[in-house]
């Protein structure tokens, strides 16, 4: 056991009891693969403590700006973006939260999914940290992780010390913020342990810790379609598991993954060729307004199957629509109001100058969007649950046929558009069909939604491999759209003229 | 049928439209017109969904205008040789924008030439 591994492993069982009067227990020697699946936080905090006992050791110039972040919240000048505007809580008071969180591992990367705020951090395994001349400051961190004798040492900086808090209180951090976070599995892999070590010269006057400790709850599914405004989980949901959750080494190899998974995980973008012998649609509805696209645009959508056409009420929309905008109106939709508005199948949000990191479990396939920050989880294996709520994302379950992964989508609100023009209703049902072909991930969607088509239709898309994207925070300082600053409090997104029958079908 | 296909083909060009998305459309810039401003950064805000330079430009009658100029995002400014560092309070520009179609002192950022003369767009 390397010295360093040992120093951890001491401090980690040292300090358990400190905090939590918890049972320190030996860190057991799992699988990387058993951290994966959701947790929740079983002493969820909004006023973090040191693990050593009294008060956070700030520094002089800490205490100064504890105060004035204080002061600035009673009179109204400073405000708590991650409550206010639901901007990601940052770290590590995401680890607080009382929100679930869904850990992935896949090769050579971790990642956590937060469903508080709609954030997310990617780990990569045995890196050095990205340049920060070129990666910008994040709310959630720059991490890089090595996994050695059970402890996962995570080392992650860069972060935007100005923008974020080390707990709801209002705790100060700076640019300089450290964090070194000690993970380990007790209990069979039932609970997780998070000691987390806080330096940052600026305001604290020496290094000291947090401990989080989370119990394995895979028999919740995490919201990831979090909205400000709308209502969130009954935390009181969460307090008892339905039903125990699977040993970890069990779950974690109860899908063998193969080599398609594999090819099928890694970051992806539009690809700007076409598809050799398929006719394409490609740039015109790009110009004008929309943002510069590369020589040829991109041929992002294909329609293979015989074109649809839209039912009276929402080529009616789609008229009064870009007629408003042809007046120099700007339009309100999902997407410039910075919510989750990737439709599954339609290429990826934002245009080509963003990209998509496919992550493949085997019990879970993960969507992350850069822009808006979007995340769709899908379940590999089982059934759409009998009684759905409505979401912008919608409900996705997934299987494997042969090399292809099948992801079937339902469940959508009726508030989202398509092509940011085009509504759509709750009946809608995708089905997407994902696979690598000649080096490209291949996304072919079928589409049905006879309230808002006369056919099914299918869409291709072509994805090319990119690199890792950094950290998208959608309005942080640029309040325009419909996210809301004035009176501090989000309110709900409807479609202008929107109603809902019993049905659930929208009429205008 | 011309019509039926017509049809057909504004709606495959409409879903098309979800790959242009860029947080929002501009129809409140009128991009028939390019003005070029000579001025100097008062604010550089590298900030998503659209990064702002905000430039004091020398008026009439000696008065300071204030514009607003909103660009695109980090990721595709960044894409295009921009960063974050790129201009600083103080720095002289020469900047061209399509101007806010209601007349108020606001627009889209264009492109930006620097005191090294080098140009960004």
């Amino acid at each position: 056991m390397r010295t360093s591994t040992r120093i951890c492993r001491t401090l980690l069982l040292s300090l358990a009891p400190l905090c939590c009067g918890a049972q320190a227990s030996a860190a057991q020697d799992l699988p990387l693969q058993s951290f994966s699946g959701v947790w929740v936080n079983t002493l969820p905090t909004t006023q973090v403590r040191p693990v050593e006992g009294g008060a956070p050791p700030l520094s002089l110039q800490g205490k100064a700006n504890h105060e004035a972040i204080r002061a600035g919240r009673r009179s109204g000048q400073q405000s708590d973006d991650a409550r206010h505007l639901c901007l990601p809580e940052g770290m590590p008071r995401a680890l607080g939260s009382a929100y679930p969180m869904q850990i992935l591992v896949t090769p050579g990367q971790l990642t956590f999914v937060h469903e508080a705020n709609r954030a997310y951090r990617m780990v990569h395994l045995d890196r050095p940290h990205a340049d920060p001349a070129v990666w910008d400051p994040t709310y959630m961190g720059e991490g890089t992780a090595r996994y050695n004798d059970g402890v996962l040492t995570i080392d992650s900086v860069n972060y935007k010390g100005a923008r974020i808090f080390l707990d709801d209180a209002g705790l100060p951090v700076s640019d300089q913020l450290h964090l070194t976070e000690q993970l380990h599995l007790l209990n069979n892999g039932q609970t997780l342990e998070d000691v987390v070590t806080i330096e940052d010269p600026v305001n604290y006057s020496r290094a000291w810790h947090m401990r989080f400790v989370f119990a394995r709850r895979d028999d919740v599914q995490l919201r990831t379609d979090w909205v400000c405004g709308e209502p969130h989980r009954q935390l009181s949901s969460l307090r008892k598991p339905a039903k125990p959750s699977l040993p970890a080494a069990a779950s974690a190899t109860s899908t063998p993954l193969g080599a398609a998974p594999l090819l099928l995980n890694g970051y992806w973008r539009g690809d700007r060729r076409p598809l050799a012998g398929t006719a394409h649609i490609a740039t015109e509805a790009a110009k004008g307004d929309g943002p510069p696209l590369g020589p040829g645009g991109i041929p992002s959508i294909i329609l293979t199957a015989a074109l649809p056409q839209l039912q009276p009420w929402a080529a009616d929309f789609r008229r009064r629509f870009l007629a408003a905008e042809a007046q120099g109106q700007q339009q309100r939709t999902p997407g410039n109001l910075c919510l989750p508005y990737a439709i599954p199948g339609t290429g990826v949000p934002g245009g080509p100058a963003y990209s998509m990191q496919l992550l493949i479990e085997p019990r879970h396939v993960a969507f992350l969007y850069q822009e808006n920050r979007q995340i769709r989880i899908a379940r590999i294996g089982g059934e759409h649950p009998p009684r759905l709520t409505p979401g912008w994302l919608g409900d996705s379950i997934a299987h494997w046929e042969g090399n292809t992964l099948v992801v079937d989508t339902i469940g959508f609100n009726d508030s989202n558009l398509m092509g940011d023009t085009v509504p759509f209703t709750q009946a809608m049902h995708i089905v997407q069909r994902l696979s690598v072909e000649d080096g490209k991930l291949v996304d072919r969607a079928v589409f049905t939604d006879p309230n808002t088509f006369n056919q099914p239709f299918e869409a291709v898309h072509r994805f090319e491999a990119t690199e890792p994207f950094q950290e998208y925070v959608c309005a942080e300082d640029n309040r325009e759209g419909g996210v809301p600053t004035d009176s501090g409090k989000p309110t709900p997104y409807r479609l202008p003229g929107a109603t809902t029958t019993a049905e659930g079908l929208r009429t205008r | 049928m011309i019509k039926k296909l017509s049809l057909s083909l504004t709606l495959a060009l409409c879903l098309v439209a979800q790959m242009a998305h860029a947080h929002h459309s501009g129809a409140m810039f009128d991009r028939s017109k390019d003005v070029v401003l000579n001025g100097v950064v008062k604010e550089w805000q590298w900030n998503n969904p659209h990064c702002w330079l905000i430039v004091e430009v020398l008026g009439e009658e000696t008065k300071t205008v204030v514009w607003s100029l909103e660009g695109q995002s980090p990721q595709v400014f960044r894409g295009k040789g921009w960063t974050r560092d790129l201009l600083r309070v103080g720095d002289k520009v020469i900047v061209h924008m399509a101007p806010l179609r209601d007349g108020s002192a606001g627009g889209s950022l264009v492109s930006v030439q620097t005191a090294d003369g080098r140009v960004y767009n």
